[in-house]
């Protein structure tokens, strides 16, 4: 075999790869695509249904223009972008000042400080769900995407900061003392040399962020008393009734929720890249 | 812009310690904040949220857990909560529910963790092997996997493994008799409950959170090989290394901190895992399927509410995950090798 | 606001009042003043204000119309607006944790009534029995449809919409199949079993309820056959379950499955709601549930089922002397301990649970009305007949506020049952179990 076949077969091997775990991947969520698009008696069966046999704009149609419980899914659409976006832009920029101090100095209490980001980590959410609420009462934020928002930022923050360390630790110092001696500022040095080079990580950890920012559903729910200010999460418990579920608007609700984060993922991917770019050029 | 910003937390390092900070100034810095006053600004942004919104409802939920807590002594002007001293702990640990739920806990996160792990590094790997166009396909079917909300996914794999419409059984009748018989000895997989017994429950939940996870895995290697300088792999090239020994020599040593990190990271989110069981097990009704998260949250929530025991489940939770990830705590206690 | 003072007039101009109102009558002030003035002698006294309203899930049209006419009447007798939440089924457990906890709660709330004891417990609810005595609407409320309001003689919120439970069958298939709607226990056996025969393996004939709501399904054997879950005794729950009314009703329930293979095995926890799927989809032929299925059933199954295939009928006690007492369900209103206005709440609870909104809500939401009157006119109607029927002996669980633990947070009769039917443990050792466990939870302090 000559070596560019050898070549060729490694890479159509690679490639069926990437299609058996693209396909494992996908398929459950080919499922809620595919149930938002059944009728109900396609939904409502035991048999085993692959794909919808009178596909049917129902489900999607009657949550785009019925809205959830009176109010329009662009409203619920609206408040969880506020929220997921505002948590990863504040949380980005503490995650990586406290990233860059915990990486980059020795300092009394920083050990103290990395356990501290691990136990905090450990608390089951449900648990702190009271004494977090009253809290965010206390600070004037009830009712209030703010209110979301911070809270979001406290529960994303300790894992972004743990895991933007490694990614800064992992930049050469070298590259920054270089900086340095050429007479670069510390804060000039961090945004041109540091930060392209983390740029990766912090995409990575916003993506989680923004994720997690986007489903969480036990804070939307009580922290939030009027109804167009709830979220998207909340918006879907209202598919539930007390005594039947509509399976059908949950599952097109939930695609038209997962959109914006495949979205924001393409977008951001782009910014990886460019990044890893700069910081080639730089380094 | 990142200029104003340092003024502004020079201004505020100045006024706290403005005598010392001239006696520590290292001269060849010239942009003011002494040196070890960095460090401190930088983290109190951080520090002040972590410490409000995690860190007092933490002191807190520990104290309750000492306490008979019910909604009356949590309200605008509570009740007085009776102190039980450990009593609420000695009732977990006497409780029946406790060893099961500990055991599932355990054993779900040790099965889990590790072949999320497998999974997210090998597709990591993949990605980084992959064409452009192959890798951006692959890396959107992860990201959707990642992206769909867990409450609707959870009800997805319930259909999955339905027990009469279910794609699972379905297809392991479309298996070979023969060869179904001898992998799992049987044949007929119809009407094959999946989500009555703890032990297939487990089974299901399993799948579905190292499918939801190892997405993150996978891009968190990605992102950890894509900063590996492209030229050490020339040289192990030019030196006729093997991909195994590139791996173990090269990727391996300089990914050990990200996957240190995912490691210590799966544990405590596996430990945790609740949406997904919650569903899958159809609520709060199967106890035998309880793990101690469903466990603290039913005590805690469901009336009526205990907050004290529930907050004691959870308080012992945390401790376990202290005491499994110990040998990485102590580790960083110890070498304090991260800062280059 | 001028809304308020315009509407809380006398009868004869409410009319007009709310014709100003609707037609966004906000802009004339000039018409306003005239009325207010009188309107303050004959006591718009909270116009004004406003009155936060919790109700649960997700409103369809006839629920709107049903609010939007409820508050506009309210408007007319006290001049205050309402501002109504709707909160998701899923989690309304912790929307009032947090509200109770925060303060933050709202005015009036709708509750399930098996409910009320345990938010009773936390202090949650208002004393309303001075309210509910000086309203002549509720005096018509029968007695035995305030048990679990009534904590230690005082009451604690009004029964909004009565639910209770038949047994809902494929009309179809019992036709097909010539089988009459079963008079005793034997006969429901019976039934099950020809309908798993002919329809397949994998049709439930009588579908076994083990999840969220087991106890609602299993009661009425235990009833009928003499049992009952606990009794309060010398000042302390003690429980029933090993007793042989007991033992006969739950080993008949657990046999459904164990012995008589007429419920699926593979489907230990599926609630009503599951079931009302799967019967949807064609594969159960009974089940016990409350009236509300049939549209659900209805518009799931796309038309397939549609009403001509489906009825009630009450289940029958073991000799088939009547039907066996069913479990009394349905919907309650609260005034919050918290609220701001108590009077006004109070204002709001009379209207609303009050004869003309109280049976309108019920019918509404697909629930029995709880007046006497309205109730017979459903007597007459074939779908209704079996739960007015039944409405008429339901009984209620345990009044402890304890008991929502042992029935679904616990969920001890359904591991309970579990365990017989995958043979870990004999019926006797089941139920003395969960007796000892059952007096534990309820004793509770």
């Amino acid at each position: 075999m000559n070596p560019r076949s050898v070549k060729w077969l490694k890479a159509s091997g690679l490639n069926a790869a990437a299609v058996v775990v693209f396909l494992f991947a996908v398929f459950p969520v080919y499922w809620m695509v595919a149930t938002a698009f059944k009728p109900n008696d396609e939904i409502f069966t035991t048999r085993f249904i692959p794909f919808p046999l009178a596909p049917t704009m129902d489900h999607v149609s009657r949550v785009l223009t019925k809205g959830v419980a009176g109010h329009s899914i662009w409203q619920y659409l609206f408040n969880s972008a506020v929220v997921a976006l505002g948590t990863v832009l504040i949380g980005a920029v503490f995650a990586l000042l406290a990233a860059t101090a915990v990486s980059r100095f020795r300092f009394r209490f920083r050990t103290s400080f990395l356990i501290l980001l691990l136990i905090v980590q450990m608390v089951p959410a449900e648990a702190l769900l009271i004494p977090l609420f009253l809290m965010v009462k206390r600070l004037g934020l009830y009712d209030q995407l703010l209110g979301l928002i911070i809270v979001n930022v406290g529960f994303t923050l300790p894992f972004a900061i743990w895991m933007l360390r490694t990614f800064v630790a992992a930049v050469p110092k070298e590259l920054e003392e270089a900086a340095a001696i050429d007479g670069a500022g510390r804060f000039i040095t961090f945004w041109r040399v540091l930060f392209p080079l983390v740029a990766p990580g912090l995409v990575a950890t916003s993506i989680f962020s923004f994720i997690t920012a986007w489903n969480e559903l036990v804070f939307a729910l009580t922290l939030i008393n009027d109804q167009g200010t709830y979220t998207m999460p909340v918006a879907l418990q209202f598919f539930t009734s007390q005594r039947s579920t509509d399976w059908g608007g949950i599952m097109a609700a939930s695609t038209l929720m997962t959109i914006p984060v495949i979205v924001f993922f393409l977008l951001v991917q782009r910014r990886m890249v460019s990044g890893l770019v700069a910081g080639a050029v730089k380094g | 812009m990142m200029a104003q910003t340092s003024t502004v937390a020079r201004g505020g390092g100045n006024s706290s310690a403005p005598a010392r900070r001239r006696s520590h100034r290292p001269p060849r810095r010239p942009s003011g904040l002494p040196n070890w006053a960095v460090p401190y600004v930088l983290l109190v942004p951080g520090l002040l949220v972590i410490a409000i919104l995690l860190l007092y409802p933490l002191y807190q939920m520990v104290d309750m857990s000492f306490h008979k807590v019910g909604l009356r002594q949590i309200r605008p002007n509570p009740q007085p909560a009776e102190f039980l001293g450990m009593q609420n702990y000695s009732d977990v640990f006497s409780s029946d529910l406790f060893w099961t739920s500990l055991r599932n806990t355990v054993v779900f996160a040790v099965v889990t963790v590790a072949l999320t792990l497998i999974l997210g590094t090998l597709v990591g790997l993949l990605l980084n092997k992959l064409g452009r166009k192959m890798s951006t396909f692959l890396v959107v079917g992860i990201m959707a996997a990642w992206a769909t909300p867990p409450t609707a996914t959870a009800i997805i794999w319930k259909w999955l493994f339905d027990s009469d419409a279910g794609v699972v059984n379905w297809a392991l009748n479309l298996l070979p008799d023969g060869l179904s018989t001898l992998v799992f000895g049987r044949s007929d997989w119809s009407g094959q409950p999946w989500l009555n017994a703890p032990s297939t429950i487990y089974v299901v939940l399993v799948i579905a959170v190292v499918w939801a996870s190892f997405p993150f895995i996978a891009v968190s290697v990605l992102a950890g090989l894509k900063s590996i300088p492209s030229e050490l792999y020339e040289a192990a090239r030019v030196d006729g290394s093997t991909p195994a020994a590139t791996f173990r020599k090269i990727t391996f040593p300089l990914l050990k901190p990200v996957f240190s990190v995912l490691l210590v990271l799966s544990i405590i989110w596996d430990f945790k895992v609740f949406t997904q069981l919650y569903v899958l097990a159809g609520g709060t009704t199967n106890r035998e399927a309880f793990n101690l998260s469903l466990w603290a949250y039913t005590e805690a929530f469901s009336a009526p509410p205990k907050m004290g025991f529930g907050a004691a489940i959870a308080v012992i939770l945390t401790v376990i995950m202290l005491v499994i990830t110990a040998v990485y705590v102590r580790q960083i206690v110890r070498t304090e090798a991260d800062v280059r | 606001m001028k809304f308020g003072k315009i509407a809380a007039t006398t009868a004869t101009t409410a009319v007009l009042a709310i014709g100003v109102a609707a037609c966004g009558g906000d802009s004339e002030p000039a018409k306003t003043d005239a009325p207010a003035a009188s309107a303050a002698a004959s006591g718009p006294k909270f116009a004004g204000q406003t009155l936060t309203v919790w109700r649960l899930g997700a409103p369809n049209d006839v629920q709107t119309k049903y609010m939007t006419d409820l508050d506009a009447k309210f408007k007319e007798q006290t001049g205050a607006e309402v501002n109504v939440q709707w909160i998701p089924w899923p989690d309304a457990q912790k929307k009032w944790t947090a509200a109770l906890a925060g303060g933050e709660g709202p005015d009036v709330t709708e509750f399930g009534n098996d409910q009320v004891a345990a938010w009773v417990a936390q202090d949650a609810l208002a004393d309303i029995t001075e309210i509910t005595k000086s309203a002549p609407d509720f005096q018509q409320i029968p007695q035995n449809l305030w048990g679990y309001e009534t904590i230690d003689g005082k009451i604690y919120a009004a029964p909004w919409g009565g639910g209770t439970r038949a047994v809902l069958y494929r009309k179809d298939w019992f036709d097909e199949l010539g089988i009459q709607a079963p008079k005793t226990w034997d006969e429901l056996v019976a039934a099950g079993k020809k309908i798993v025969e002919k329809k397949g393996k994998d049709v439930d004939g009588f579908a076994f309820n083990g999840g969220s709501d087991a106890n609602m399904s299993l009661s009425p054997f235990v009833w009928s056959a003499g049992g009952d879950f606990a009794a309060f005794e010398g000042g302390k729950w003690v429980g029933k379950l090993t007793e042989p009314g007991f033992k006969e009703g739950f080993q008949f329930y657990t046999d459904l499955v164990a012995k008589d293979g007429v419920s699926g095995k593979g489907r230990l926890s599926q609630n009503s709601v599951d079931i009302s799927q799967r019967f949807a989809a064609g594969k159960v032929g009974m089940y016990v549930t409350g009236g509300w299925d049939i549209a659900t059933i209805k518009e799931q199954s796309k038309g397939k089922v549609g009403e001509d295939k489906m009825a009630f009928f009450s289940l029958p006690n073991k000799e088939g002397s009547g039907p066996a007492p069913a479990f009394q369900g349905g919907n309650d209103i609260a005034i919050w301990k918290d609220a701001k206005n108590p009077e006004l709440a109070a204002e709001y609870l009379k209207l609303a649970a009050g004869k003309e909104f109280g049976t309108r809500y019920a019918k509404d939401g697909g629930l029995l009305p709880l007046y006497p009157d309205a109730l017979a006119e459903y007597a007459s109607d074939p779908v209704q007949a079996p739960f007015a029927e039944t409405f008429k002996v339901a009984k209620g669980f345990p009044a402890s506020p304890n008991w929502a633990e042992a029935n679904d947070t616990k969920a001890v009769l359904q591991n309970a049952a579990r365990a017989v039917i995958e043979g870990k443990k004999n019926v006797d050792t089941a139920l003395a179990d969960a007796n000892t466990e059952l007096e534990t939870i309820l004793n509770q302090q």
